[in-house]
């Protein structure tokens, strides 16, 4: 049985103080302070990625799987045109993937699907691509380019971006782009020159799409788009 | 006996009293409560801050909101140490978008080129005709005190970038997240998404805490892990002033002021600190309440976690206990930013979503192609997406994430334009 010393006062006295010690011990436990701890990292989450894709080099390509590509992504949105050379392959954006290029028209009965602005492609102007200007002491941002947008019978290029190791064959491979003003053809892949101004620097040892007829230029990827360049200017 | 006997029930009465009302606080002070949120920083041009409103983060003595959030607008001159090189007067000539602290369409430009190795290398870039030279950084400033100094991109430096500036409402309650929480997203990311997407976590230098790291969540490159770090290194590298933690300028040339340049002012504060109070005083972006109660952006809410956006645009965190220690030592977590739940719509770590600028900073060499998930808080006051702000809508912006965002947004394809427009919906009321 509890009996505390002294007399009532003195034992109101200790009871109280008994009190206030364990509410004050009670109070620093519960407001004590805590370190960050030491940080736990699964080695896949710290500086690796899942199942980068490593370039492979594709087998020759078909019409059929060129026509099977577009309809997977355009579905019948655009068609493959009928001159020669009109599509060609290789890693254009620099990510170790396959990528295809194809020359195509627009569908005519489709061309409200093509433009319409929630697509599952983009439409891209190549002679509007914004490219920083070397050596430049300000660099001011161009103003927003008008929405692009395809026209009948219209020249385009598409390009569809490669997933993985099977490239633009894979089913996963939906990134596409539809690049107006890309030159007119025909197209095929050469290795990327040693420096492309405005480029990054992941295409340098990838590919672009090279058009030598007519004025000779070459698509690079930008990052964001497709940018259309002179041969001579490189 | 018997007043033996009422003096022990009295005890044992008044401890359970006190062991009850322990344990509430407890309780209450370890829940976890919605952090506030507003655009409640107006950029007021008399009386800058009269009219702001902080989350409840402390002061220091003598210091105010208010105050904090002027210094935050103060436009330097050469006379205070702006520059020799810099790319703005002021922390809210690029962090003012709709209200002081947020975002802006200004861009920083950064350059370099990589080794025969394929490793980036920072460039060493010659100003004043060669005579002087600024070395080994990837950020070239736009501006200069004088034309000797203006810095040049050197055509050799064929990796180039815009970075779009970033918003730092509610950024003392992301510096408030315990590294182990941005950890355990990345280590939960493969198992949530096939093993396709695996966020890396990188651990930064604390500046205030030398010797100490911690993980990084501000900057595209989550360069920074804290906001007195990044305060610091913004008003060295943006306005060129120096300060304690980064004592000197990066070039001399047409300079006139002695390092440091950044003084404490009556009450003891740097301006460095002020900056920090003021970010870590602001609240959380607050979402369109009307349009997020609407029909389409409910319906949008949902499609953005069922078809993946949510693996990495992480939609709900909360931050550290109050009291916890973080960055090394140098703060501790009150209770204004401790256990509140936020909703950033990131996880704060680096993806290659097939974006990457081709520039490390603080990570390893892998993060060259990585960018920080842009947190979608506050993302309706955006125009310029993405990091370079390449993208004007949001059905573009959506469309150029690849690489690990792939089947995320192969998923989005799948949806019918209805869908697709109520998802857009509920971004624009995030």
């Amino acid at each position: 049985m509890l009996r505390l010393p002294g007399t009532r006062e003195a034992q109101m006295r200790i009871f109280y103080l008994t009190v206030l010690g364990i509410a004050v011990l009670f109070w620093s436990c519960t407001t004590r302070t805590t370190l960050e701890g030491p940080v736990a990292i699964r080695a896949s989450a710290d500086g690796s990625q899942p199942a980068a894709p490593t370039h492979v080099h594709s087998s020759p390509t078909t019409a059929v799987e060129v026509n099977d590509a577009l309809h997977r992504i355009f579905a019948g949105a655009v068609i493959a045109t009928s001159q020669g050379h009109s599509f060609t392959t290789g890693d254009f954006n620099g990510d170790g993937s396959d990528d295809l290029a194809v020359l195509v028209h627009p569908t005519d009965s489709k061309l409200k699907t093509l433009n319409h602005p929630l697509a599952n492609w983009t439409i891209q102007d190549a002679t509007q691509a914004f490219v920083p200007p070397p050596s430049q002491r300000v660099i001011f941002l161009p103003p927003k380019p008008e929405p692009q947008s395809a026209r009948s019978k219209e020249l385009l290029l598409a390009v569809i971006h490669g997933y993985g190791p099977n490239g633009w064959r894979d089913s996963n491979s939906q990134q596409a782009y539809l690049v107006r003003h890309a030159g007119s053809g025909p197209i095929e892949t050469r290795p990327a020159p040693d420096r492309v101004e405005g480029a990054p620097v992941s295409i340098a040892h990838s590919a672009i799409i090279f058009e030598p007829s007519g004025t000779p230029g070459f698509l690079f990827w930008t990052g964001s788009q497709y940018a259309w360049r002179r041969a001579s200017s490189n | 006996m018997r007043d033996h006997l009422r003096s022990y029930l009295r005890f044992v009465a008044a401890l359970a009293v006190v062991c009850l009302l322990g344990t509430m606080t407890f309780v209450l002070s370890q829940g976890s409560s919605q952090a506030p949120t507003g655009f409640s920083t107006p950029t007021l041009n008399q009386n800058p801050g009269s009219q702001s409103v902080s989350n409840g983060f402390p002061e220091p003595s003598g210091d105010t909101f208010a105050q904090d959030q002027s210094v935050f607008e103060e436009q330097e001159g050469v006379d205070n140490g702006l520059g020799p090189i810099y790319n703005a007067q002021a922390c809210v000539s690029c962090h003012q978008n709709p209200v002081t602290g947020g975002i802006s369409q200004v861009t920083e430009l950064r350059v370099g080129h990589n080794d025969a190795f394929g490793n980036f290398v920072n460039p060493s870039i010659n100003i004043n005709d060669g005579q002087s030279i600024v070395p080994n950084r990837s950020l070239v400033n736009d501006r200069a005190i004088c034309a000797e100094a203006q810095e040049r991109t050197p055509g050799s430096e064929y990796i180039r970038t815009f970075r779009t500036s970033l918003n730092t409402l509610g950024d003392g309650f992301v510096e408030a997240i315990d590294s182990n929480t941005l950890a355990a997203i990345a280590n939960n990311q493969p198992s949530q998404s096939g093993g396709r997407i695996a966020g890396e976590f990188v651990r930064v230098p604390v500046l205030e805490a030398p010797g100490h790291i911690r993980g990084g969540r501000f900057g595209w490159k989550n360069q920074q892990a804290s906001l007195l770090s990044f305060s610091s290194d913004a008003y060295l590298n943006e306005q060129g002033i120096s300060n304690r933690l980064n004592p000197t300028d990066t070039t001399t040339v047409c300079k006139t002021t002695t390092d440091p340049e950044d003084h404490a002012d009556s009450i003891g504060m740097d301006d460095i600190d002020h900056f920090t109070t003021f970010m870590r005083g602001t609240k959380a972006p607050p979402v369109d309440s009307v349009l997020l109660a609407t029909s389409d952006a409910q319906a949008g809410q949902q499609l953005f976690s069922a078809i993946g956006c949510n693996v990495c645009h992480v939609t709900s965190i909360t931050t550290a206990p109050p009291g916890t220690v973080i960055n090394g030592g140098a703060f501790t977590v009150p209770a204004a930013l401790g256990n509140k739940v936020i909703h950033p719509y990131s996880d704060f770590l680096l993806h290659n979503v097939g974006t990457g600028d081709g520039i490390v900073q603080d990570g390893p060499p892998d993060t060259a192609n990585k960018m920080r998930t842009a947190p979608l808080w506050g993302v309706r006051t955006r125009d310029r997406l993405m990091h370079d702000g390449e993208s004007l809508t949001r059905n573009e912006a959506i469309l150029r994430h690849a690489g690990e965002a792939t089947f995320v947004i192969n998923n989005y394809r799948s949806l019918s334009t209805n869908q697709k427009n109520q998802l857009i919906t509920f971004l624009n009321s995030l």
